[in-house]
């Protein structure tokens, strides 16, 4: 395998785990904000029930 | 349980993934075709085969929806396509790069590639429609009918394919009936397709939970203003 | 179907406003068009490009005539009325969509005429089968154009969204019409066998079919 083609190869497979590595960590971020913010909304639900 | 899945799908993507680059280090060949540089190709087809399985998923879960009414089918379509363009941006860069080894450029007019990336034009569209519209029961309404109608202008663009020239290697999956591979070739493209669809299952599962937590959020923050 | 027809371009023709805002567009673009290559330039054959030319003036001018069909009827809640009314969702859109065709055919072959003039086209050689063509390629801007506009008429960003969402699904049929045009330019007569001609017919009877179908999904009361 030539120079060139283990330039192609790697810039290949570095490409993809990129990508995939920018969406999983986008996604743990969106995940975590969600979280807090269900924490967030559910304590307040459970305020209002109790003054309710 | 769930957990436990999720963990079991990492570690089967991870052995597949490492399969597959093990047999494209040690027997598999460098040329098919006549075209070089055909290391890629594996993942490259994967990706595409997921994000297209992911489509159908996502069809399907879109007109059960439409037909039932039941928000859990919203979700996964939800999670489904998402990831299913996620898979179709790996597969359209990966190709693009190897574009640049054999035809020397980037990108190229071809049909096939051009159907692709219109395909990820629609699904981008739909992602965008999602996050457009407040309403859960409008936007789980509207996103299915778009993702319904993205599926069909999806295949016709496919289908017209047959008029125009293509200078893309003939699919794998065609309509005409299989691509020119030897089975040598088709089994690691079946590997590596196994790990990027474990992959793609964990991270919908994943994104499923997310559209199901933001769906709750939804439902609390009215039920806190409904007082 | 007809009454809704016929009520969308009564109201046009008392306002004029989006005709003439669409003609003015189209004409702009035709304008700007000129300073993208040389229209004087002798190695530049206009011909070549005239189809692709004219479908794209075409497909923007629809893009800003359609984003009214629906949100005309949001003033005095008229939407939530004709949704009320004892009529299938998919005879409001068949209506709809009819209305609109006829009104982006005036502008289209309004805007012919001003590219032939402009651009030293003979648009006359082929002009009947030019107008089938156009009628063909209008036909699914229309009704898609409707489609979506009924998807997007409630969200923000509504302006912003029609466009994304509609050119990809227009591909097929522009793509076809583009080739059919410049061919008809170009001088060739149009042939029953040509597959562009095929896909153009066939993408107009499957989509209007599925964007019947789904309508009542989309226009829910």
């Amino acid at each position: 395998m030539g120079y060139r083609e283990l330039m192609d190869v790697a810039a290949g497979f570095a490409a993809f785990l990129i990508i995939i590595l920018i969406y999983v960590f986008l996604m743990d971020a969106r995940g975590r904000k969600l979280r807090k913010e269900l924490d967030r909304v559910r304590k307040m639900a459970g305020e209002t029930e109790k003054k309710g | 349980m769930a957990q436990q899945l999720k963990y079991g799908l990492a570690v089967v993507s991870a052995a597949l993934a490492f399969w597959v680059v093990y047999l494209v280090a040690t027997t598999l060949p460098l040329e098919v075709q006549g075209v070089g540089a055909y290391q890629n190709f594996y993942f490259h087809v994967g990706s595409f085969i997921t994000a297209f399985s992911g489509f159908f998923l996502g069809l399907a879960a879109s007109i059960l929806y439409l037909k039932t009414g039941n928000f859990k089918y919203d979700s996964f379509a939800a999670g489904v396509n998402e990831i299913a363009l996620l898979f179709a941006t790996t597969g359209l860069v990966m190709g693009s790069i190897w574009a640049r080894y054999a035809w020397g450029v980037w990108w190229a007019w071809d049909a096939r590639l051009t159907s692709m990336l219109l395909c990820w034009l629609v699904y981008a569209g739909y992602l965008m429609l999602r996050t457009s519209v407040e309403e859960p029961s409008t936007r789980a309404r509207l996103s299915a009918v778009l993702s319904i109608f993205g599926c069909m202008i999806v295949l016709f663009v496919y289908k017209s394919i047959d008029w125009y020239r293509t200078q893309h290697p003939s699919a794998v999956f065609g309509f005409r009936g299989g691509g020119g591979f030897g089975p040598g070739i088709m089994y690691p493209v079946l590997l590596a397709w196994g790990s990027t669809l474990c992959l793609g299952i964990l991270l919908a599962m994943v994104r499923m939970e997310q559209a199901e937590m933001s769906r709750e959020i939804d439902a609390l923050r009215r039920q806190v203003h409904s007082y | 179907m007809w009454t809704i027809a016929a009520k969308d371009l009564r109201s046009e023709f008392r306002t004029r406003e989006a005709i003439n805002a669409s003609l003015a567009f189209s004409i702009t673009i035709l304008v700007l068009f000129s300073f993208a290559f040389d229209p004087e330039n002798p190695d530049i054959k206009i011909d070549e490009l005239a189809g692709g030319l004219l479908w794209m003036v075409y497909s923007f001018a629809a893009a800003l005539a359609l984003n009214r069909t629906f949100a005309r009827e949001l003033q005095n809640d008229c939407l939530d009325a004709l949704l009320a009314a004892p009529i299938p969702q998919s005879a409001l859109f068949l209506g709809k969509t009819l209305a609109n065709f006829a009104l982006l055919l005036a502008i289209e072959i309004l805007s012919l005429a001003a590219f032939g003039i402009f651009y030293h086209v003979n648009v006359l050689e082929h002009l009947a089968s030019l107008l089938l063509v156009i009628v063909l390629g209008t036909w699914p801007m229309a009704a898609m154009g409707t489609f979506f506009s009924a998807i997007t008429v409630n969200l923000r960003l509504r302006e912003l969204m029609l466009p994304v969402m509609i050119y990809p699904a227009l591909v097929p049929a522009l793509l076809a019409a583009i080739s059919l045009t410049g061919g008809l330019l170009h001088g060739d007569p149009l042939r029953v066998d040509d597959g562009a001609l095929k896909i153009l017919v066939s993408f107009d009877i499957i989509f209007t079919s599925v964007a019947v179908i789904l309508i009542d999904f989309v226009l829910v009361g």
